[in-house]
């Protein structure tokens, strides 16, 4: 992965060690998906995992959240279409019509340099990348997510999700479960 | 499409649910009802007088016509709050929004206004505007300014003695703008 994904002035990738990426593909039921040049190199990854500890996510019931973590692309490899097979890939889930995914979108977390958007542009893009997997968004006062306007949460909920859990979903978005 | 969005769900401070959605032309009369019963001192500060059936009818004229963006709270199919973004489509204000919100006296202090502000600032955004304009009366919407500088807009100019109440009393008029970033400099 060395140089796949560097550091920027403006820009840090989210996961840039290979150690993080395989401490996560060795947990039971998480997603890791990555993509190759030809001669072998990492341009491109995805990841799917439960909520870390402590989040919110968690109270909406045992195994039911998985969150979109990361999807990245190296700057060179950016509009080929990778982003869109790496989202579809990572959400190919045995239990996806049971959970419901979701991911959030700071955008003092995403590459505008290197995309040349400003955040507006670059959330619109993200809206059509995840909506393409059934992803809406969603409204909720997670602090960070209201931190600022362009910020982003969706999610798409299973098929087979029960009415209960969806409702607890709606309250835990607003924490108002208690 | 930015409309698309539409309708979104809210839980409110107080666990009630609310659905904002898009004004539509059914709303009519409902619209005239919730302003019927927002109080006197409101209304009495309002450029046109919403209670008269053909004030909304030439509002949602407008929001047809593609100069102005209604949302509204939408509580068990009724009305609790209105939100307008109005533009300017040339000239040298057409970066401005000039934004209006209304909420029932009973869903107040409950942050149902400061997430349809929030929900008429991402639409700005998204419409390319740069600027929103908020206007005031000091005095009668002290909540209303406090809950939009915890969202950033900031006094940009105060008129005294602007407008006078029901009794003939001077009050000021504050204007409020809040500058909406394109780039990461603003960050």
């Amino acid at each position: 992965m060395a140089g796949a994904f560097p550091e920027y002035a403006c820009y840090s990738p989210i996961i840039s060690r290979r150690e993080t990426l395989v401490q996560i593909a060795s947990q039971k039921e998480s997603n890791v998906t990555v993509a190759f040049s030809e001669d072998g190199r990492v341009v491109g990854l995805a990841v799917l995992d439960f909520p870390a500890a402590g989040e919110r996510w968690l109270r909406v019931g045992e195994k039911v959240m998985m969150e979109v973590a990361a999807v990245e692309v190296s700057r060179a490899y950016r509009s080929l279409g990778i982003s869109t097979c790496l989202l579809n890939r990572i959400v190919d889930h045995p239990f996806r019509e049971q959970r419901i995914f979701f991911m959030v979108g700071y955008s003092w977390t995403w590459d505008l340099d290197g995309t040349g958007l400003d955040p507006m542009a670059y959330r619109s893009m993200m809206v059509r990348l995840f909506a393409k997997e059934g992803f809406q968004t969603l409204q909720t006062n997670e602090p960070n997510v209201m931190m600022r306007p362009e910020n982003l949460f969706m999610a798409r909920i299973g098929s087979e999700v029960g009415d209960d859990r969806k409702l607890r979903f709606k309250r835990v978005r607003f924490n108002m479960d208690g | 499409m930015p409309e698309s969005r539409y309708p979104k769900e809210v839980v409110l401070k107080d666990g009630r649910e609310v659905t904002i959605r898009i004004l539509r032309e059914t709303d009519a009369d409902a619209l005239c009802g919730f302003y019927r019963n927002l109080d006197a001192a409101v209304l009495w500060y309002m450029k046109e007088n919403p209670c008269d059936p053909a004030v909304v009818a030439k509002w949602l004229q407008k929001q047809k016509e593609g100069n102005a963006f209604s949302i509204v709270a939408d509580l068990d199919g009724k009305i609790g709050g209105h939100g307008t973004l109005l533009f300017r489509r040339h000239g040298g204000r057409n970066h401005v929004g000039r934004l209006r919100i209304y909420v029932a006296s009973d869903h107040r202090r409950i942050q149902l206004g400061t997430w349809m502000i929030f929900d008429l600032i991402k639409y700005a955004m998204e419409r390319g505007l740069e600027m929103l304009r908020t206007d005031f009366v000091v005095g009668v919407d002290d909540l209303a300014i406090e809950a939009v500088r915890k969202l950033d807009f900031v006094t940009e100019g105060l008129l005294r003695d602007y407008v006078k109440d029901e009794n003939g009393n001077d009050r000021d008029y504050q204007i409020m703008i809040k500058r909406l970033h394109r780039d990461w400099s603003d960050f």
